[in-house]
């Protein structure tokens, strides 16, 4: 595998691990990391949160990467927790 | 526009009307209907009046032959999906229900037909046809009103309804559908336009990846398990696979040409994975699709992928931005879309 791929790998690896932490601790989900899948949705259907959840999330968002989403970002960002993971690389860089 | 064209734009736009005969729909009544249910699901049960939750049955292998929701409805539980058969489903109900026998199993297809709608203003359609409760009926809830079911779950990634109507009323509904319709520039949606959707929402299909034997684990579907429960059928295969690890999973992916289902999957000219299901997404500009990816190229976000010539990038799902997400029953109409969504 190419050194470039592995360290793309490593990256999303390491960025969704720490966004599932956050997930899991901060919402306190009664789920282990290897039970919530990446493209599990946030609401609705999924993990079931609601908008209480959502207020959780975007403060802990900002409080644990320094990222702050607005009304426009949030409704995207907080689909799946892919989509959640996909902002935090495109804002934050070399999430170890 | 083709037919299919044109189901796929009334269901991202407006509102779109299909019948769909191949909806399930059974009633359980009896004492012991939700302890039936909760013998074959692999979800928790306990739902509050009007509330659905969405699931799968389970074959011993832990592969979903359906695609399900478990509702409840007064005292009366409810099981609405799609595949297999109706017949079948019942049977299996029945022998994997051991030691449960006061509950009886009603085919509601028998009796009614079921009329789906989907799009940012279906519910502005269905509260002007069927009545304003509509309007009040949360996600994954259910309602009936004059011997009409009324299911508000949909796999678009839109607002989405199935309504379950008497057989011998059902042309009356149609007509007064199509007649109500045309203001909402209302189309007929087929089922390759509500499939297309379906793809690019990351929706479970049991028609695609759903004939490939993967369990929940693989299809992401997790979340459909309670974590409580460990006697459903197929949780034995579930427990074993999450013991062994998984070695695959699905992914959504894009590629800018079009690419036969089952094709191979190569990263600098090793076989990676394989393609399941692909379909040109007019939202997206490009094809869309799931992969059965091996890990850990099963990341979204990675490119330099090929499948037949093509190259190939894995993305989060969904694959598309609803504009449902941005439409509210409270505050928008569809005769109003215009100065209010711009």
């Amino acid at each position: 595998m190419q050194s470039n791929l592995k360290e793309k790998i490593q990256q999303r690896e390491n960025t969704f691990n720490r966004v599932i932490e956050m997930l899991i601790s901060s919402l306190q989900l009664e789920y282990s990391p290897d039970e919530l899948d990446a493209d599990t949705p946030l609401f609705g259907t999924g993990l079931g949160l609601d908008s209480v959840d959502a207020v959780e999330v975007i403060i802990t968002l900002e409080a644990e990467f320094g990222i702050s989403l607005d009304e426009g970002d949030s409704i995207f960002a907080l689909r799946t927790i892919n989509s959640l993971v996909d902002v935090v690389m495109s804002r934050k860089e070399n999430i170890q | 526009m083709t037919e299919t064209e044109v189901g796929y734009h009334a269901i991202r736009n407006s509102v779109a009307f299909a019948e769909e005969p191949e909806l399930r729909c059974l009633q359980l009544t009896g004492s012991q209907a939700f302890e039936a249910l909760d013998a074959v699901c692999p979800c928790d049960i306990f739902l509050q009046d009007g509330q659905m939750r969405h699931t799968l049955l389970l074959n011993e292998n832990g592969n979903p032959f359906a695609d399900v929701y478990v509702c409840r409805e007064a005292e009366n539980a409810y099981l609405v999906g799609y595949g297999s058969n109706v017949d079948e489903i019942i049977d299996w109900i029945t022998d994997h229900a051991t030691g449960i026998t006061d509950f009886l199993i009603t085919d509601l297809g028998k009796s009614h037909a079921n009329l789906a709608f989907d799009g940012p203003y279906a519910w502005e359609l269905c509260a002007e046809v069927f009545g304003t409760n509509v309007l009040g009926l949360p996600y994954l809830g259910m309602l009936v009103l004059d011997d009409i079911f009324i299911f508000r779950a949909g796999r678009t990634g839109e607002y989405g309804y199935h309504l379950l109507v008497p057989i011998d009323q059902k042309n009356t509904w149609i007509e007064k559908v199509l007649t109500t319709g045309a203001a909402f520039e209302m189309a007929r949606a087929n089922e390759a336009a509500r499939a297309q959707c379906v793809l690019e929402n990351f929706f479970f299909d049991i028609n695609r990846e759903g004939q490939y034997n993967l369990t929940p684990l693989e299809l992401q579907l997790q979340w459909r398990l309670s974590k409580q429960k460990d006697t459903y059928p197929g949780a034995q295969a579930i427990q074993e696979l999450r013991q062994a690890g998984l070695t695959h999973r699905l992914t959504c992916f894009t590629t800018p040409d079009a690419v036969n289902t089952n094709a191979e999957i190569t990263y600098d000219g090793e076989i990676v994975g394989q393609v399941l299901a692909s379909g040109y997404s007019p939202m997206h500009k490009n094809y869309v699709g799931k992969a059965l990816l091996r890990k850990p190229y099963w990341h979204a976000g990675l490119d330099g992928f090929r499948a037949e010539d093509s190259p190939l990038k894995t993305i989060s799902a969904p694959a598309v931005n609803n504009l449902s997400l941005n439409v509210s029953p409270y505050h928008h109409s569809f005769h109003t879309r215009k100065e209010e969504l711009t």
